[in-house]
């Protein structure tokens, strides 16, 4: 125990106490007509804003979305059950926003900005209003850096560029969230000193869980930790049995934060898990609100809910510091239906998206991206120039595979061509499968795409062609150290460096062979 | 609170027709009455506002009960109302009525809680401040509140302005909650 004398705490209180006015307080108010489903009507409030904060008795605070000609509609943000009809509502003058600064990193906070994971307080003191506009033309730059998920697919195929807006679309239980998940585990090198001296700004990553189980929200905080990846990241969490106002304002939030890190010239990726949750949270409240329903029920303003949001995500110019946001909305389609309202919305906004296929997952094929209807629009500037090299020919190869792919049950009576696409792509398609958790760095993709692309794999049994690349990758850092170094430090595939990546792939080759 | 769109109607164009006339102090008699009568008993109130009831017995019984008290204009308004139907809004439309009449005449009503009654000379100095601050007549409403412990809380429209111990007290509370350096 430690003395502390009587004066010490009477010191204490009133020095706590020093700051305190004794003042008249003067306050807007109105009185609560009716409340009930996470919705409250409110009499009087004449001056208040739109998504304006508003208070409640028993801490609940409500956001103003709808200002009528004799009331105002409230969504809630707590317990609805606390509120009563005839309660009074506190006007708070300020519009909804949440505090934001570096000691979010790390830590599990709700839409609010309020702590989730019991770490205590969050020390910061600088608020951002969640709704922002985004910004307009001459405040941007195209899009240029590479954003490294780690995924060799998408590296290769469907690159990602900061400040690029990338849908993660498919099925429940296809792998959206392990595709983002990777994404964040991913950039932890940015925060190394290694990345400091290639040049390779860090980014910091925000996740954001829409209306998902609790437990699933854990296990991704978990992963994250596990992989020491929650150091440089937030993790914003409105689950499903959050009411449908936080799971709303949910993204918005994370959007904010995001841009915390993007106005202060440092990078930021946010995904967005998921949008399709969102919507049904906006429509739910839209239809307590009384708007009138359109299309599947949603209100007519769903396309502006994620254009808005997604809108925000942008590479500003070097004048203002030259930050990016980047943001990996997440949408889960029912049956493969991309074409039902949401997911259709979500596509036109984006700049591309990776498209998850169950068959493909059922097939073992994982990550399950089906690559001939994933694309980036940002494309090439979004690549190293060693990957866009070798990449090359790793889409067509795959097209041409595809299409041929129901050949290949029909065994021998092929044409030596056909064999040779199949045989090329079904390696391909080997060489692209990648474990959940384990990013690959970009130099050793680019090697693992040169030996597959080039035809170094086709006469090795699919079934060893993991083995070999991992086999190889291993072979290359101990006795041919110098290509990755090279392509780290130049990016690019310089032609010394295909030499000696010649050479060490036939090396590696021969010895292999043996092993088979 | 009048949130009928009916009865604000009725109460402006009553208040129009009273400034016509240059019959407001007359009017404003003849509605405190019948306010002062609705507010004694709850039977009045629910005759009027019963649908069943026809709209002859209702004109019968108004005319027993007020034909002697008020103005002949003023009978005659809620003769019409009752014609054309409405007068189950009628205590609305008195209600707001006065709220437009205080409006005009630059009145502001103001509900004032305390933990104890107040004297005249108490009240008086709170009067004069609000008055001042206001730039309008204040129309005090006296409610006694224990709670409060000590200090006022006056509500003016949409503005509360909240001097009261348990306030302050709140404030304290949330102050040592979140500001400054913790405690443990």
């Amino acid at each position: 125990m430690v003395d502390l004398k009587p004066d010490e705490i009477t010191a204490i209180i009133r020095k706590q106490i020093s700051g305190y006015q004794n003042e008249v307080d003067v306050y807007d108010f109105g009185t609560v007509l009716q409340v009930g489903d996470g919705i409250a009507r409110v009499y009087g409030l004449s001056k208040v804003m739109a998504s304006e904060l508003v208070e409640f008795p028993n801490d609940v605070f409500g956001m103003v979305l709808n200002l009528e000609e004799d009331s105002v509609g409230c969504v809630l943000f707590g317990e609805s059950s606390l509120v009563k009809e005839g309660d009074q509502v506190k006007r708070t003058g300020r519009v909804a926003s949440m505090p934001v600064g570096n000691a979010m990193l790390g830590r599990v906070i709700t839409p609010l900005g309020t702590p989730l994971d019991g770490k205590g307080p969050i020390n910061t003191d600088q608020f951002l209003p969640m709704e922002r506009k985004a910004l307009g033309v001459i405040q941007r730059q195209p899009v240029k850096e590479p954003l490294q998920t780690g995924i060799a697919a998408v590296d290769a195929m469907i690159p990602i560029g900061r400040g690029q807006r990338e849908l993660i679309i498919g099925d429940r239980q296809t792998g959206k969230t392990a595709v983002a998940i990777d994404a964040i585990i991913n950039q932890k090198f940015t925060h190394t000193e290694d990345a400091k001296n290639l040049g390779v700004n860090p980014v910091f990553c925000i996740y954001v869980a829409i209306g998902q189980k609790n437990s699933t929200v854990a296990q991704v905080v978990a992963k994250l930790q596990e992989n020491g990846a929650m150091e440089y990241s937030t993790v914003i969490a409105a689950s499903a049995s959050d009411p449908a106002p936080l799971q709303f304002i949910a993204p918005y939030a994370g959007a904010t934060l995001g841009e915390f890190f993007r106005d202060n010239g440092k990078h930021a990726l946010v995904i967005y898990d998921d949008l399709s949750k969102q919507a049904v949270a906006y429509r739910e409240l839209s239809l307590l609100l009384r708007r009138p329903p359109g299309r599947e029920a949603y209100p007519g303003d769903v396309f502006y809910l994620h254009s808005r949001l997604l809108e925000r995500a942008s590479k500003l110019s070097e004048d203002l510091g030259g930050g990016s946001l980047t943001a990996l909305p997440v949408i889960e389609t029912q049956q493969g239906d991309v074409s039902a309202y949401i997911p259709t919305n979500v596509i036109s906004i984006t700049d591309g998206q990776i498209y998850l296929e169950s068959n493909l997952f059922n097939a073992g094929v994982r990550p399950a991206i089906n690559v001939g209807i994933s694309v980036s629009r940002v494309g090439g500037n979004a690549q190293i120039k060693a990957m866009k090299k070798v990449a090359g020919s790793l889409k067509l190869d795959l097209a041409q595979y595809r299409e041929l792919e129901a050949f290949a049950k029909f065994g021998s009576d092929l044409d030596a061509s056909t064999k040779k696409i199949l045989t090329r792509g079904s390696r391909l398609v080997e060489l692209l499968k990648q474990g959940q958790y384990v990013p690959i760095p970009i130099e050793k993709q680019v090697v693992s795409i040169y030996v597959g692309t080039n035809g170094y794999l086709d006469e090795i049994p699919v079934a060893d062609v993991k083995r070999f690349e991992k086999e190889l990758l291993e072979f290359v850092e101990v006795k041919y150290s110098e290509i990755f170094k090279s392509i780290r430090e130049t990016k690019e595939l310089k032609d010394d460096t295909v030499t000696l990546l010649k050479k060490a792939t036939v090396e590696f080759t021969q010895t292999f062979k043996k092993s088979v | 609170m009048a949130v009928n769109k009916v009865a604000v109607k009725y109460a402006k164009s009553l208040l129009d027709f009273a400034e016509e006339r240059n019959a407001l102090p007359t009017f404003s008699k003849d509605v405190d009455a019948v306010l002062h009568v609705f507010g004694q008993t709850d039977e009045v109130k629910r005759f009027f506002k019963n649908p069943i009831i026809k709209e002859k017995d209702k004109a019968a019984v108004f005319t027993t009960l007020f034909k002697e008290r008020v103005s002949n204009e003023f009978f005659e308004f809620v003769s019409l109302m009752i014609r054309k139907g409405r007068e189950n809004v009628l205590e609305e439309v008195l209600l707001s009525f006065v709220e437009f009449k205080n409006e005009a005449l630059g009145i502001v009503p103001v509900v004032l809680t305390t933990s104890y009654p107040l004297s005249s000379q108490e009240l008086d100095p709170i009067k004069t401040a609000f008055e001042k601050i206001l730039n309008k007549k204040v129309l005090f409403t006296l409610a006694v509140d224990e709670r409060l412990i000590g200090g006022f809380v006056a509500k003016c429209k949409d503005q509360i302005y909240d001097a009261s111990l348990q306030h302050q007290l709140a404030l304290i509370k949330t102050q040592l909650k979140f500001g400054g350096p913790s405690l443990n």
